[in-house]
């Protein structure tokens, strides 16, 4: 195959233009595609080979002009990572690991009580602070996973509202099935529109928006086959226990791979006022 | 004519095109300047993230061959996207009809 220096240039910059592009190599192949076919069908018109790649190049576009489109969502957002975004993965990063320590400790908290120990209200209130905060991060990772993708509509937005009434509610830190139904809720109707936008890496997805679903579940069965032993409301507080973990556990990891994700991208420079009617 | 006046149409004309049989970018946006007679002044480029738009929305599938050592991306219409280009041939029929009849107008009443 003949190679042409300045398509081969202009594919270099667009490679870097879009490098945050999911299929990259596929995207750019189909452009290497395009432009060689054009080349080749000017020289059969009797082009000579500059003036053949210049004019393909003319007509195929700008990169900046290009890596707007590509950034650009049918709702007119702009879906490329940002400062922002970087940030939120690191903000992500930090929510995960204050929920895998959240379950840890509410374990801790219930062991110490049943084993009639001194230190579980220390741990409540650990445990209390810490979901309070592992909640508010997790609605800044979710404002970050939204932004990156373009926009995730009006679906995103009541996700994001309702796991903001759950963090609200986990002020109430007893409460677990209030304040862990309204966050999973969320967190499950913003999942579907971020699994419809498809910008997000699904697994991650998938374990943040059904994680506290799946907690809530699991100390409904463990309670139901009463795990663990029986306090003065009727309730089996290790079911909850391990219930509650088993959620917080799954939305860690899922938080984890949000973050991992929107950290391992460099900020675009896209110009959105580039965009082509 | 102007990329603005294609805005919101260039889906319906790529749809259209597809609806003749597979075919891959090049010979796509070729066959959409033959058939407007150079009438579309859009940059080639922008032409394929609508086709992966269509993609992604499930109105075209696409597969990868092989064409003297390059890759390369051929596009079908899905049914869903026959579906749609149905529909959105007939809402342009209707459109245009509708603009037509008011451009026609009628003469100005003489006075007496």
């Amino acid at each position: 195959m003949a190679h042409y220096a300045l398509i081969d240039g202009y594919l270099d910059t667009m490679r870097s233009e879009i490098r945050w592009q999911k299929d990259l190599d596929d995207v750019v192949s189909e452009m290497e595609d395009h432009l060689y076919s054009t080349v080749e069908h000017l020289l059969a018109s009797g082009y000579e080979p500059d003036a053949a790649q210049r004019t393909t190049l003319d007509r195929f576009g700008e990169p900046k002009v290009l890596a707007a489109v590509y950034a650009s969502t049918t709702t007119g957002g702009i879906a490329v990572p940002t400062r922002n975004t970087i940030r939120a993965g690191t903000i992500s990063l930090f929510a995960g690991g204050l929920w895998l320590a959240a379950g840890l400790i509410y374990l801790l908290t219930r062991a110490e009580d049943s084993n009639g120990g001194d230190n579980w209200q220390v741990y409540y209130a650990i445990f209390s602070a810490a979901i309070l905060t592992a909640g508010v991060l997790t609605i800044l990772a979710m404002v970050g996973v939204s932004k990156r993708s373009g926009g995730l509509g009006t679906l995103g937005m009541i996700g994001l509202g309702v796991a903001a009434l759950g963090v609200a509610g986990s002020i109430l830190a007893w409460a677990i099935p209030l304040w862990m139904s309204l966050q999973g809720a969320g967190l499950l109707l913003f999942g579907i529109a971020a699994m419809r936008n498809g910008t997000a890496p699904k697994p991650a997805t998938m374990l943040a928006m059904l994680g506290f679903p799946v907690g809530i579940i699991s100390f409904a069965a463990l309670n139901a086959a009463e795990v663990g032993s029986v306090d003065s409301y009727g309730d089996h507080p290790l079911a909850w226990a391990i219930g509650a973990a088993i959620g917080m556990v799954i939305v860690a990891i899922g938080l984890i791979g949000w973050g991992r994700w929107l950290r391992a991208e460099e900020p675009a420079d896209i110009d959105a006022t580039a965009i082509p009617a | 004519m102007r990329g603005q006046a294609l805005k919101g149409h260039l889906d319906l004309l790529l749809l259209a095109i597809l609806a003749d049989g597979a075919q891959h970018g090049y010979a796509i946006i070729d066959e959409l300047r033959k058939r407007s007679e150079d009438a579309f002044d859009l940059p080639e480029g922008t032409v394929y993230p609508a086709l992966h738009r269509l993609a992604k929305g499930g109105y075209l599938s696409s597969e990868w061959t092989e064409v003297q050592g390059r890759r390369r991306r051929i596009y079908q219409l899905t049914d869903s996207g026959r579906g749609a280009l149905g529909e959105q041939r007939k809402a342009w029929d209707e459109f245009s009809d509708a603009v037509a009849t008011v451009l026609k107008g009628t003469p100005w009443p003489t006075t007496p």
